[in-house]
C-alpha cells in the first residue's frame, strides 16, 4: 500500500485511490485499466513494426526508472502486469500489480525468491508452495473473472 | 525470473531489467527467449542466459534492438543496463521512425497471437485448478472445524 502510494505521481502506474482495512475484509480501490492486456492490444493488430514496439518500450522503461530512482523493486514484470488504461490509446500502458514490489535499502540486499515462474517458488517452498500458488492463482482469477465490481463512470472499481 | 533469483543470491532492482529484456524479447520475436518442456533444463538455461536470435524470426529485426536484449538479458547483474542505461541505448534514443517502421514483424506477429493463445489458456487452467483447490480447503475446514491451516 505504501509503496503504491509513493508512486502515484507516475502516469505509466495503475493508481491506488484508497484501501479500506475491515475485520473480516479488505479493500483496494484501483484505477479501472479500460483496455485490458496490453498483449492482447497488440495481437489484435494487423500490422506490426518496430516502432510500435519501440513505444511500447520506452514507456515501459520510462516507468521502471521512476520505480527505480525511488528505490522500489517491482519483482514481478510479466505481460500479465502491463495493462491499457484507453480501449483506443496504446500508449496508455500502466504497469499493474506491485504485490510482491519492495524498497531497495542497499544494493543486493533482496533474498526472498519471487516472481515467474510461480512453479519455481512452490518447488522452493516446500509445504508451502501449494497454498502460495492458490493464493497467487485466486489472485489473478478474482481480478480477471470474478469479484471486480463498480461503475465505469467513476473511473474506479473495488477488488472485495 | 532473473539467474540470481533462480540460484538464491542476493538481488536488487536490476532483476526486473532482466524481465524487461524477456519482455521486450517476446515484443520483438514473437516467443519468449528461454524454452524447455522440462523445468529443470529451463532453469538451466535461465542461470547460464542461454537464448538465441533465431534468424528466421530476428532476421527482420534492427541490430540496435537486438544489442538492447543482450546488454539486459545478461546474466551478470552488475554488468545489465539499469532503466536510465536503456532509455539512453541506440535503439530507443537514437534510431530514427523511419528506419525503425521499415522493419515489418508480420511472422512475430503470428508468434506473439500463439504465444499469447497459450498464455490464456494456462491462466484459465490455474484459475479452475485454484478454484477446485479452494473448495477443497473449505471442504477440509467445515467438516474437522479443529483442525488450523498453517500458512
Amino acid at each position: 500500500m505504501a509503496i503504491l502510494s509513493a508512486l502515484r505521481e507516475c502516469g505509466h502506474i495503475i493508481r491506488l485511490y484508497d484501501f479500506f482495512d475491515e475485520p473480516d475484509h479488505f479493500y483496494l480501490v484501483l484505477e479501472t485499466m479500460y483496455g485490458g492486456e496490453l498483449f492482447d492490444r497488440i495481437v489484435q493488430k494487423s500490422y506490426y513494426n518496430e516502432k510500435d514496439a519501440r513505444k511500447t518500450c520506452k514507456v515501459l522503461l520510462e516507468a521502471i526508472d521512476y520505480c527505480h530512482e525511488r528505490r522500489v523493486a517491482h519483482r514481478d514484470l510479466k505481460p500479465e502486469n502491463l495493462l491499457l488504461r484507453s480501449e483506443t490509446d496504446d500508449s496508455s500502458i500502466k504497469i499493474a500489480d506491485f504485490g510482491f514490489a519492495k524498497v531497495v535499502k542497499s544494493p543486493q540486499s533482496l533474498k526472498t525468491q519471487c516472481g515467474t515462474p510461480v512453479s519455481a517458488f512452490m518447488r522452493r517452498a516446500g509445504g508451502y508452495g501449494d497454498k502460495f500458488c492458490v493464493i497467487c492463482s485466486l489472485i489473478h482469477a478474482i481480478r480477471d473473472n470474478l469479484g471486480i465490481c463498480g461503475t465505469r463512470n467513476s473511473g474506479r472499481h473495488t477488488l472485495r | 525470473m532473473a539467474p540470481e533469483i533462480l540460484v538464491g543470491t542476493p538481488y536488487d532492482e536490476s532483476a526486473d531489467m532482466w524481465s524487461v529484456g524477456v519482455i521486450l524479447y517476446i515484443l520483438l520475436g514473437g516467443y519468449p527467449p528461454f524454452i524447455d518442456d522440462n523445468q529443470r533444463k529451463l532453469f538451466r538455461k535461465i542461470r547460464k542466459g542461454k537464448y538465441e536470435f533465431h534468424e528466421e524470426y530476428w532476421g527482420p529485426v534492427s541490430t540496435d534492438a537486438k544489442n538492447l536484449i543482450t546488454n539486459l538479458l545478461c546474466v551478470e547483474a552488475e554488468r545489465r543496463l539499469t532503466a536510465r542505461e536503456a532509455l539512453q541505448s541506440n535503439w530507443i534514443a537514437l534510431a530514427s521512425d523511419e528506419s525503425l517502421e521499415q522493419h515489418d514483424m508480420g511472422a512475430n506477429l503470428d508468434q506473439l497471437r500463439k504465444f499469447n493463445g497459450r498464455r490464456k489458456f494456462r491462466a484459465a487452467v490455474a484459475s479452475v485448478i485454484a478454484v477446485n483447490k479452494l473448495q477443497n480447503f473449505l471442504a477440509f475446514d467445515t467438516f474437522q472445524p479443529g483442525c488450523h491451516v498453517n500458512w
